[in-house]
């Protein structure tokens, strides 16, 4: 077994996909015709999206994720070895900044925005090996 | 779940089926009884029977939180509308939450809705009668209340009937008192009531649908415990978990 999505539920589709677009440089690979699910490019572990309509199709209950409220108790992470451009980016983009980067004791540095959802993004810088 | 690419089934989703008034008929063959659950939705009913000499009854019911049983025989027919949730106060206005499991027949029926006489003219054309119940002039309104409380509305079905009133009123900006008025105005049972249904409905999906054993059913659907679940499927449903009837409502109820 190995981790294949990463399925955010969200209210809006198209606009998250064009947001992710915007907001952190990634590209969409792949739209259901019912806009209820859609895939970003991201190599072999998927980002994607589904609408929160689909939870209940699939039976499942769920808190959607709001702008207002504390976010859900996870959060994806980006990896860029710029992190004050990739910061700089998704907030001049329409996430709401929560954490400006700094640079933590073990060397990497490490932001936090939430995104049009609400959801805890990170963008932080990739952690080195200790030798280098 | 993933959606594969080229499966391209036009999905309607529970929103979308909610949000249509649902025109429904159905002709018993037989005799028989069926149990009608609640789901805090009102219905407009005719009923009538395929030999001429039995008289036709209009019905309306108010928002049902109670099952009921439906007795019927050979020939006996229906044909219906279910209204969207919050849609109830095109026909009860604000006697709404009055006719919360209320059932009038009859004359009683056309007072809250005369145009009702109009279909009992048409009488056996069940092709012209589900035109006519589709498109009555009453129905065609909405009401502020019903367009503001449709997230709300949304959100409890997604969240299977667990979330809590302060964040129902935090989505549409205003007191949990303000929004238990509104609610219970527009759909005639309060949001604790429509949230219990939606529970129950889930927890009934998981044992029926989804293979799960009661003790699991009753975790997910967010019961304390299986007695919890056992006393909510008492009170909505009239029967234990532990013998769900097959024929819970009168087939295709839900339209075609």
């Amino acid at each position: 077994m190995k981790l294949g999505y990463t399925i955010i539920y969200v209210a809006d589709v198209p606009a998250t996909v064009a947001f992710y677009e915007a907001a952190f440089g990634l590209t969409c690979r792949f739209v259901h015709d019912s806009n209820l699910y859609a895939e970003m490019e991201t190599g072999e572990t998927v980002l994607a999206f589904a609408g929160e309509q689909a939870a209940e199709m699939l039976g499942l209950a769920i808190v959607p994720n709001t702008k207002g409220s504390v976010p859900a108790g996870w959060e994806i992470c980006f990896v860029t070895p710029d992190v004050e451009a990739g910061f700089e980016k998704a907030t001049s983009n329409g996430c709401t900044p929560v954490s400006s980067p700094a640079e933590k004791p073990w060397g990497q540095t490490v932001s936090y925005v939430r995104d049009l959802n609400g959801c805890l993004v990170e963008i932080s810088s990739p952690i080195l090996p200790k030798d280098k | 779940m993933p959606f594969p690419a080229g499966y391209s089934e036009a999905i309607k989703t529970p929103e979308q089926s909610r949000n249509i008034e649902s025109v429904w008929s159905y002709v018993a063959e037989q005799t028989g009884t069926s149990t009608i659950l609640p789901d805090g939705r009102c219905d407009v009913i005719l009923r009538y029977n395929t030999r001429p000499e039995k008289p036709a009854c209009p019905i309306l019911t108010g928002p049902a939180t109670k099952p009921y049983q439906v007795v019927f025989e050979p020939g006996d027919a229906w044909v219906g509308v279910r209204l969207r949730p919050g849609h109830g106060q095109a026909i009860w206005a604000k006697g709404l939450p009055g006719a919360r499991n209320q059932v009038m027949r009859g004359p009683a029926a056309l007072k809250w809705l005369p145009e009702l006489k109009v279909a009992l003219d048409c009488l056996p054309v069940l092709s012209d009668l589900r035109t006519i119940l589709g498109t009555l002039p009453s129905l065609q309104s909405t009401s502020a209340d019903e367009v503001a409380l449709g997230p709300v509305i949304e959100q409890i079905h997604m969240s299977g009937g667990r979330v809590r009133i302060e964040a129902l009123a935090g989505r549409l900006d205003c007191s949990t008192r303000n929004l238990n008025r509104h609610f219970t105005g527009a759909v005639g049972i309060s949001a604790k009531d429509y949230s219990r249904l939606a529970q129950f409905h889930r927890a009934l999906n998981l044992v029926r649908f989804h293979g799960l054993k009661l003790v699991d059913a009753a975790f997910e659907a967010g019961y304390a415990d299986q007695s919890h679940m056992a006393r909510a499927m008492k009170t909505f449903g009239g029967f234990p978990p532990s013998r769900i009837p097959e024929d819970l409502s009168l087939p295709n109820l839900f339209g075609e």
